[in-house]
């Protein structure tokens, strides 16, 4: 799989799984101390402390498996856990060791995908199932664990729709039975032994039932359905229509979740409004009907899970929340991701944070996620818009939020800078550019404090990119306006300094804000009115086509909720229209995408310099990016179909290949770019040249996700780090293969107990312990020791320090990082000079003196003439675009 | 209960509120002028003027001399005093050696600054000259005179090239063109200014001023002229056959001076009600005011702005020093201004702890924050809506109007007012319509109001339907304002491009000239 060309280059790279795993595609469980709580995630099972939320361990299958679909402790076993994944692999560890017991294959129908399991003990399970022959009805069934063997499969016809089935075991005097809804109006209870006994309950008034719990021990069942009522129900289960019934009804929109407490005194249930609720039942007669809440929690309520001490809340932004008992939270099981589905549909935000060595990237609705690269932990959920999330009510299910479409960070990690935007196609647009200033004193607390807010920045229309210049003074936004403003810091009114616009620059005829959005042109026309009447939303009784319902339940990865929405009134002009942006690393100029038309723009006096434009360029540019280092007179440019380079110098294009540019980025400290592609190759090269330095095909499967943003992290001497994020949120990195020493912790392949003599062996060797160490928890302590030991190294006299050989690379490198912007011309100059007095010679140069070597312009004085002689020679000869050498090194 | 673990945000109103008394650059820059340093003259201060060149010294006339002070010090260093009668006008030439000045006695006289000689006295005028210029060649003086004459005189011969006799009254205001020696302007009291061409000896333009004119300038591109009498101050533009570009209505007195600052991108004008204000040229709006203790007859303010010097009625010369020198920053000579977004700042946001739980204190949300969290929108509403709130703070009530706008329960928030409140809610409707920070909420609120009630307009109350009435006159008046907006805007944008020219031209002049016998004639004993 991979091509290696440069074949200079030893290292070998590979791609890892970095974060943004979704934690809440299942029910998480309490292990039975209470001290943890076990989280499917995928095919492994992560062990989370619940007073702390640090990961505590993983479990894994000994065989590869394709996710898990539950996870249960049997009740009079609890020493186990039993797992079961979706090919019907029942897995069985000691949950003391964490050692795989045993592996048992369900003897399920060929081509069955298991959608739910529970355990009736700890010799049978209950499984429920679609796919191969059941693909319009579910299969249900018990299985032994002990052999896999069918034990039962039950008749009652239940309609497959898939992800609304749900499954409880319960008790009915003395007999178990299994109740399962599929999110229409009936109830399925079948006893589990008697394979006749079963009975279907139509819910009050044909609403449907979309959640159902059963109490462990008692005999009691709840439902709940869309009209927001639970139902709790008491005595003989299989003839419902007698039994007992209590209803509670707080929430007015389908609640997802419910749950039992352990005793039976409580009732949680929890949704779409994002408000956990706790009902006392009836048996506590002294407080009957009481209840309690624990609102706005920061997503849709998935699953609830409670034992005597702590619940957990599985909520859709990839997060578990930790409540007590009095309805507190206490902690939250974070994971990166958990992006609303408005937001998936915008350009991905993925900006590595040098300084805290984290990630930057898109969280839950109207908040950015820093994570650590380094702890792999999601540092700060850093609110951006500061505003309430907006309540879905009966006739909007899925409100639009204010969500946060653009971000930057200057490069020296000062200033960030967002850009939000609500547009509902009723309301006039809004659209907030935001400066946040880097929280120096008061680390722990928040990274960013807001310095700036600008309201309607760009007149209401969405700003598509921001660009900072190097030394952070200056920034630029374009926008849907066809504009593109320059602001700049400035400090002279007050001491802490604001934002200011300095100029709004425009190719066009400058009134594309009042044509590309047509709210502000048109009449407004009244939209029909929400009805009073609840009982009219077909949704509550029918399921239908684009069943809302199925959408909640699926809400974390949901793609076409709000597709249109954020565009909405808005007519695009693709002639001008603004893409991508940049400032060169001096500041001095501007490099914006109008249409097919890269402009040129001198930063001081606002004026267009230049525009380029090439027939391979059309339609539209996407991405621009100035060369780093001794490539700062080349610019990188990327349209839907290819990769160019322009030369500054010539002003033509120096190079261009044909591919399908996802993304593209550069490294700040060194001269490297990296462009990903709709088919997942990575290539990273550099300007100077087509060949790239690296290639690889096909990382991923680009049937499972694209990616769509890539970063560069902190290099190292010879390799890079780069950092991808796929359109599902999850975030990759791609980065030299390491050896095994490099690893916290080797996991043992098998835990089993080979022979008697193996258990009489200690299991570690005090020889083989390692010293505890306190962990880094926060990337920010490592920068914090790491300055003060480039502090004192430089504080230190000369005679003290070791030789400057013997410095280890990568401190050099943190010096060098360092460096502050060059801000006079010439030395820039002089660097283009450098490059144009050709590379070949110098070459010959460093081969002959090693790598520490004066640079040759240090000791050679410029003869003006003949640089000038060489650069116009040059030009003439260059071919303007080199396809042989492109298309044969690409594999086109 | 209230939960700290996920606090319920306040709605934010921050990008409501007015942009309350922004310090502007101007504003800062106009301040570091420092405190006036007053000096007594006799008689009123007719006419100031700067020496362009270092160390600036300017010329106060007033009474029977011209006095030249030294700005540092404030002293007088040069006392020129050979009048009869009283001096008008003293003006120095582009390199600071030479100064004319007419006078009562209707003999303009052109001085030798270092040495205070007489050296060429033009007679011709039959009436006191009260304004002396140099032409832009500086070998040419221009002088406006009570005997209804513009003259223009040789310095070499000290002989009178041309004469213009057209205005009906005292003519006491010119300039001389920027851009050609050939080209002068004259501002009469019998309203009208006057174009000439020295070239043909005619009168190229004439336009009405509407009062007497007291100063006229010309724009360094030599393209629009300005010109200030009454109370009004109006641009012209040349080119366009003497089209009025702006009429700057500021003062409510009489305006006696005109000067460019700021390298020609700022106007100042000095007037008898007390005030110096500077417009921006590119917009020709106010941009800072300078109060004075007395009637202003003359300003003058140096290169750089360093020093403005005001002359007032009674005699009073005001000399304001910069504190600082101003660094020019050379790179954004030439940009045109734009004018910056409302830029409102507010306080940093707390952030949200992924790990931690925040425990903090209890903090007390607004009333109509509480009501929006308990789901009673109508409630809210109401309590944004009484006149307390809606009249002293009605970024508040719009930021509610937004927010329930947002979470498309406006609806029903309107449909369950009470009759009083939507009363009130039509005045605010009314009221803030035409506030730039509102509108667009306050349009978006009217439809959801006009959506609702618009079949229902007759069961209002009479007050209500007078209100709803109003409402209506108030959108189309307010679309005939955004339509007159529009078309002032696009006339103003061609005066900005008009006035972008630089104007750094250098002169030759090592010429010496010797007195002539008429002004070795003319001897004034000073007493």
């Amino acid at each position: 799989m991979v091509v290696k060309v440069d074949t200079a280059n030893k290292l070998k790279y590979c791609l890892k799984r970095k974060a943004g795993r979704s934690i809440i595609e299942r029910r998480p469980i309490f292990s039975p101390d209470g001290e943890s709580v076990a989280v499917i995630v995928e095919d492994i099972v992560h062990v989370y402390n619940v007073q702390t939320c640090e990961l505590v361990r993983t479990l894994e299958s000994e065989t590869p498996i394709d996710g898990f679909v539950g996870i249960e402790f049997p009740q009079n076993e609890d020493y186990n856990l039993y797992g079961c994944s979706k090919s019907g692999l029942v897995t069985i560890w000691t949950w003391d060791k964490g050692a795989v017991l045993r592996d048992t294959h369900l003897q399920i129908p060929a081509n069955l995908i298991v959608l739910t399991f529970d355990l009736i003990n700890e010799n049978e399970c209950f499984i429920t199932g679609a796919g191969g022959s059941y693909s319009k009805n579910i299969h249900y069934a018990s299985y032994s664990i002990k052999t896999g063997e069918l034990l039962c499969e039950y008749g009652t016809r239940i309609w497959n729709t898939q992800p609304l089935i749900k499954v409880a075991l319960g008790w009915n005097n003395d007999d178990r039975f299994a109740a399962i809804c599929n999110g229409t109006k009936s109830l399925y209870i079948q006893s589990i032994y008697n394979q006749n006994t079963s009975a279907i309950f139509y819910n009050f008034s044909e609403y449907r039932i979309v959640s159902v719990a059963c109490h462990k021990s008692i005999n009691t069942l709840a439902v709940t359905d869309t009209l927001g009522r639970a139902t709790v129900i008491r005595g003989n289960l299989y003839d419902i229509r007698n039994a007992a019934k209590e209803v509670f009804h707080w929430h007015c929109l389908p609640p997802m979740a419910l749950c039992f407490s352990m005793q039976g005194n409580y009732l949680y249930s929890g949704g779409v409004e994002s408000v956990l609720v706790k009902w006392t039942l009836g048996s506590l007669a002294y407080k009957a009907a009481e209840k309690s809440f624990l609102p706005r929690l920061p997503g849709l309520v998935r699953y609830i899970t409670t034992n005597n001490t702590h619940i957990a809340i599985t909520l859709t932004n990839n997060s578990i929340v930790i409540a007590n008992a009095q309805m507190h939270a206490v902690g939250t099981i974070a994971e990166c991701g958990g992006v609303s589905p408005t937001a998936r549909t915008l350009e991905p935000v993925l900006i590595y944070q040098h300084k805290l060595g984290a990630l930057l990237m898109h969280g839950p609705t109207g908040h950015l996620q820093l994570y650590s690269t380094t702890s792999n932990k999601v540092l700060y959920n850093i609110d951006i818009t500061g505003q309430n999330r907006i309540q879905p009510e009966r006739w909007n299910l899925m409100p639009l939020q204010t969500e946060i479409t653009c971000a930057s960070l200057s490069p020296n990690g000062q200033w960030l800078v967002t850009s939000e935007y609500r547009n509902d196609g009723f309301m006039y647009p809004e659209e907030r550019l935001k400066f946040w200033t880097i929280n120096q004193n008061n680390k722990q607390k928040s990274p960013f404090l807001m310095n700036t807010c600008i309201n309607l920045s760009h007149g209401g229309c969405r700003v598509v990119a921001l660009a900072f210049s190097y030394d952070g003074k200056l920034c630029v936004s374009s926008g849907l306006d066809q504009k593109f403003r320059v602001w700049e810091f400035d400090c002279s009114n007050n001491k802490r300094g604001i934002w200011v616009c300095l100029t709004a620059c425009y190719y066009s005829s400058g009134v594309a804000q009042y044509l590309s959005q047509g709210i502000l042109n048109n009449f407004k026309i009244g939209h029909s009115e929400p009805s009073d009447d609840f009982t009219q939303f077909p949704y509550m009784k029918e399921m239908r086509k684009d069943d809302p319902v199925k959408k909640l339940a699926n809400f974390h990865n949901e793609y076409t909720i709000t597709d249109d929405r954020m565009s909405a009134g808005s007519c695009s002009n693709s002639e001008n229209e603004m893409s991508g942006l940049a400032m060169s690393r001096d500041g001095s100029l501007i490099a914006a995408w109008f249409g097919c038309k890269l402009t040129l723009w001198d930063t001081y006096l606002c004026t267009l310099r230049t525009s380029l434009s090439h027939p391979a360029l059309r339609p539209k540019g996407v991405d621009v990016k100035f060369g780093n280092n001794d490539a700062a007179h080349y610019l990188v440019c990327t349209t839907e179909s290819c990769l160019a380079v322009w030369s500054l110098l010539s002003l033509t294009v120096k190079w261009l290949v044909q591919l399908n540019p996802m993304a593209l980025c550069s490294d700040l400290l060194s001269n490297k770019m990296a462009v990903v592609t709709s088919n997942n190759d990575i290539h990273i090269f550099t300007p100077h040249s087509s060949k790239p330095l690296m290639s690889q095909q096909r990382v991923s499967d680009p049937n499972l996700g694209v990616f769509k943003k890539c970063a560069f992290g902190a290099s190292t001497k010879d390799g890079v780090t780069l950092y991808l994020l796929r359109n599902d949120v999850e975030v990759f990195s791609f980065e030299p293969e390491k050896t095994k020493e490099g690893r916290l912790e080797s996991i043992p392949h098998s835990n089993a107990p080979v022979s008697k003599f193996s258990t009489l062996l200690a299991e570690q060797q005090l020889s083989a312990v390692r010293r505890g160490a306190p962990v880094d928890t926060l990337a920010s302590d490592v920068d914090a020791t790491s300055s003060a030991a480039i502090s004192n190294i430089s504080m230190a006299p000369p005679y003290m320090t070791p030789p400057v050989s013997l410095l280890c690379t990568t401190f050099l490198q943190e010096l060098a990082g360092q460096e502050e912007p060059k801000d006079d011309e010439f030395t820039d100059l002089e660097e283009k000079m450098n490059v144009d007095q050709s590379s070949d010679e110098e070459d010959d140069v460093i081969k002959l003196n090693g790598p520490y070597a004066p640079r040759a312009t240090e000791l050679w004085t410029p003869n003006y003439e003949a640089v000038k002689a060489k650069k116009l020679n040059r030009i003439l000869e260059d071919p303007f675009i080199d396809l042989h050498a492109t298309s044969s090194l690409f594999g086109i | 209960m209230a939960q700290v673990s996920f606090p319920f945000k306040k709605t934010n109103k921050a990008i409501f509120k007015k942009p309350a008394s922004v310090l502007t650059h101007d504003i800062i820059y106009w301040k570091k002028l420092g405190l006036p340093v007053l000096v007594k003259e006799f008689g009123a201060i007719d006419y100031l003027d700067f020496s362009p060149v270092e160390p600036y010294y300017f010329a106060a006339t007033c009474s029977v001399r011209v006095q030249v002070y030294d700005p540092v010090t404030k002293v007088v260093a040069k006392n020129i005093s050979k009048f009869v009668e009283a001096a008008y006008g003293g003006c120095f030439r582009a390199d600071g050696r030479l100064l004319v000045a007419g006078s009562e006695e209707a003999a303009v006289k052109l001085f030798d600054v270092q040495s205070k000689n007489v050296l060429r006295v033009f007679t011709g005028h039959t009436g006191p000259v009260h304004r002396t210029f140099f032409t832009k060649d500086q070998l040419k003086i221009i002088s406006y005179s009570d005997d209804k004459s513009v003259g223009l005189w040789d310095i070499s011969t000290e002989e009178r090239i041309a004469n213009f006799n057209e205005h009906t009254d005292y003519i006491r205001a010119g300039a001389a063109s920027p851009i050609s020696p050939d080209i002068i302007l004259s501002g009469s009291y019998d309203h009208t200014v006057k174009l000439y061409d020295c070239r043909s000896n005619e009168t190229i333009m004439t336009v009405n001023h509407g009062s007497p004119v007291e100063s006229t300038l010309f724009l360094p591109s030599g393209g629009i002229f300005i010109s200030a009498g009454g109370t009004e101050i109006k641009v012209w533009d040349i080119f366009n056959g003497g089209k009025l570009l702006s009429n700057i209505s500021q003062h409510h007195k009489t305006v006696t001076t005109l000067r460019l600052a700021s390298n020609n991108s700022r106007l100042m004008s000095a007037s008898l009600d007390r005030h110096v204000k500077i417009y921006d040229v590119s917009t020709f709006k106010v941009v800072h005011n300078i109060d004075f203790p007395n009637a202003i007859l003359s300003m003058a303010i140096s290169e750089h702005d360093d020093i403005l010097t005001v002359g007032m009625i009674d005699g009073i010369i005001s000399i304001r020093k910069r504190e600082e020198p101003v660094r020019q920053s050379e790179k954004r000579k030439n940009l045109l201004k734009f004018i910056p977004d409302h830029t409102s700042q507010t306080k940093a946001d707390t952030v949200e702890v992924a790990n931690e739980v925040k425990i903090n204190k209890k903090q007390k949300l607004p009333d109509c924050d509480v009501l929006i969290r308990k789901m009673q929108f109508s409630k809210a509403l109401t309590v944004v809506l009484r006149p307390y709130i809606s009249v002293k703070y009605p970024e508040k009530t719009t930021a509610v109007i937004q927010e329930l706008l947002r979470r498309e329960v406006l609806r029903v928030a309107i449909e369950n007012l009470e009759e009083k409140f939507i009363g009130l809610l039509l005045k605010f409707l009314i009221s803030k319509l035409g506030e730039t920070r509102f509108t667009r909420t306050i349009v978006d609120a009217t439809n959801v109001f006009i959506d609702i009630f618009e079949g229902k307009i007759n069961m209002f109350s009479p007050e209500n339907l007078y209100l709803y009435k109003c409402l209506f006159k108030r959108v189309e008046s307010e679309i005939k304002v955004c339509k007159s907006i529009a078309e002032l805007e696009g006339a103003i944008n061609l005066i900005m491009a008009g006035a972008q020219v630089s104007n750094t031209d250098v002169y030759e002049l090592n010429d010496t000239i010797a007195p002539s016998t008429k002004a070795q004639k003319d001897i004034v004993i000073d007493v």
